[in-house]
């Protein structure tokens, strides 16, 4: 018999939470709070290693976490976790619902019951974009099953005034953005590069969407925050920048979306809103660029 | 806090609920689930029985939602959100049951009722609990009975007898109605107190309270789950199928004690009644 003890207390543990690290948002923000010597842990539900876990399709495993954030003396939690792909969202809509409605919500009630200021990241996908820079009062439009989502979980932390601030992002580009990383490569390739001219996005760089979401983190702040590109540009312009940024003169064709099945998006822009002191901005689209080129493999 | 004394006496309770989260996202799921499976046809829970569907329909339906909501498994949930109500009752050791009952009683079809029955009846103690939540406010009538104080019998007599409508192992048998329902004799209308609640409020029981619906007679569909909540140290019948209950909370002695024979194994055949 052992007479040992593998419990130890850490006194000087980190006080954010990051939830959902592993996806293209959470890892940027990993990444932007590591680049700014910032300290923190994270839960996974894979590759756990001094990560904490956390499975959102699991009750069990939610309300464990709950009791070690109480237990560890965590002040701030960021949460990211969700099934992003709409395609995924439709075909198993249950599991959908119940991992990004469900158990985010009594992820967040039960943090909140804790004493814990969380930031639930939301999507301009609330929204339909058919008009350009939507304001944070407007009323839900969402068309997407991914923004639906969104859409209650959002109400379910104002309904029941949680201690929560909600953050809705547009579009967010990182590194290695599958689109421009292609463009690039055809460029190089000289294949032919189509993209749409009625597809649009107000596109905000990873860094620039951390730096909002550390702010608002950090301020403590409940509320609303709409965080957003400058400009509504379509796919098939953001090729074309992207293109003579890197002083290509590559052309890119471009192509109706219906013609490929998908609905065209007019816009994609939301009105910068913070319901607190928080500063926010509009990001110019030439920012998203560099920023793209910082992290990415493909140079400038 | 339920009245104990009350539920001693009469062996039931009703209670209000404060946290409904989770009972909130299991009315959703019905809702949805109707929804998806029945088109623009379904209009509210309550009216489920005007979309005038075969049985077979409606068996297919009760079916593949009783397992969506059991994969979902919000009834373990909402009691962890109510959970000082629990312990009260039952102190800190709790197990709940795996998977919940669904229930849908459309007005005047015998067929979705189990009868007038009690739980120790069927392999269930007495050292056992039933929470019925209606999904739906219920109208006067629409709610469960039961037989005040029947818990306290001594005697009653039942006839056993095979129901047509229910085939052992088939879904409506795994949904939690009996192939071979044991009917309790010389029971009178009289005796039956019909408890409807407002959603919101639970009814619970002891499983040796004599209890059930041989048929909604009001004019809206009743909705309800129930699930059995007991001590982790109360006996059980050995006729309960194995994993029938699931922990759900688990004191910290009992945490402790856990924790201290995994560490030393060869100590844990001197306990009796170990879990």
């Amino acid at each position: 018999m052992k007479l040992t003890s593998s419990n130890s207390f850490h006194n000087s543990a980190p006080k954010t939470l990051i939830i959902g690290a592993s996806g293209m948002l959470g890892k940027g923000f990993v990444d932007y709070l590591s680049s700014i010597g910032s300290d923190f842990i994270c839960s996974q539900r894979q590759n756990v290693d001094d990560d904490w876990f956390l499975d959102l399709n699991c009750l069990e495993s939610i309300n464990t976490l709950i009791t070690q954030v109480a237990l560890s003396g965590i002040e701030t939690v960021i949460v990211f976790a969700a099934i992003t792909s709409e395609q995924q969202c439709i075909s198993d809509k249950y599991l959908s619902q119940r991992i990004n409605v469900d158990h985010t919500c009594l992820l967040l009630k039960g943090l909140h019951e804790q004493g814990v200021f969380s930031v639930f990241v939301s999507s301009s996908q609330v929204f339909d974009h058919l008009t350009p820079h939507i304001t944070a009062n407007s009323s839900f439009s969402a068309t997407t099953f991914y923004g639906k989502q969104k859409v209650l979980v959002e109400q379910f932390i104002t309904f029941r005034r949680l201690n929560v601030a909600i953050v809705r992002l547009t579009k967010v580009i990182g590194a290695g953005f599958a689109l421009f990383d292609s463009v690039i490569r055809q460029a190089k390739n000289k294949e032919t590069t189509y993209l749409f001219e009625d597809y649009c996005a107000a596109p905000i760089s990873i860094q620039h969407a951390s730096h909002a979401l550390l702010q608002v983190l950090s301020s403590r702040e409940i509320g609303l925050y709409q965080v957003s590109g400058e400009v509504d540009i379509s796919y098939a312009e953001m090729g074309s920048h992207l293109l003579q940024f890197i002083g290509s003169k590559h052309l890119v064709n471009e192509i109706s979306s219906k013609s490929k099945g998908v609905s065209p998006v007019p816009f994609g822009s939301l009105s910068v809103y913070s319901s607190s002191s928080v500063q926010l901005y509009q990001q110019p689209f030439s920012e998203v660029l560099e920023h793209y080129f910082s992290q990415s493999e493909y140079k400038k | 806090m339920v009245d104990t004394d009350s539920f001693k006496k009469n062996g039931f309770f009703t209670y209000s609920f404060e946290s409904l989260t989770s009972l909130d996202f299991i009315q959703a799921r019905c809702t949805e689930f109707a929804k998806d499976f029945f088109g623009d046809r379904f209009t509210t829970l309550a009216n489920y029985h005007l979309l005038e569907v075969s049985n077979e329909q409606h068996e297919d339906f009760q079916y593949a939602l009783f397992n969506q909501l059991n994969t979902d498994k919000y009834h373990r949930q909402f009691v962890l959100d109510n959970l000082a109500v629990f312990t009260a009752l039952f102190g800190p050791d709790i197990d709940v049951q795996t998977n919940l009952y669904l229930r849908i009683a459309r007005p005047s079809k015998e067929t979705d009722n189990i009868g007038i029955h009690r739980d120790t009846d069927y392999g269930n103690s007495a050292y056992e609990v039933s929470l019925s939540l209606p999904l739906v406010s219920q109208v006067e009538g629409c709610g469960l009975n039961v037989i005040p104080q029947s818990h306290l019998f001594t005697q009653h007599n039942v006839r056993q007898f095979n129901r047509e409508d229910v085939e052992r192992g088939a879904p409506k048998n795994k949904m939690g109605f009996l192939y071979a329902p044991k009917e309790i004799l010389g029971i009178t209308d009289e005796q039956l107190h019909c408890i409807s609640l407002p959603y919101g409020d639970g009814l619970g029981f002891s499983l040796g309270l004599i209890h059930g619906q041989k048929a909604n007679k009001t004019n809206m569909t009743r909705w309800s789950i129930d699930f059995r909540i007991k001590n982790s140290f109360h006996p059980l019948t050995k006729n309960l199928k194995a994993g029938y209950y699931t922990p759900l909370k688990r004191s910290v002695v009992c945490e402790m004690g856990d924790e201290y024979y995994k560490l030393n194994d060869s100590e844990r055949e001197t306990l009796i009644g170990e879990l």
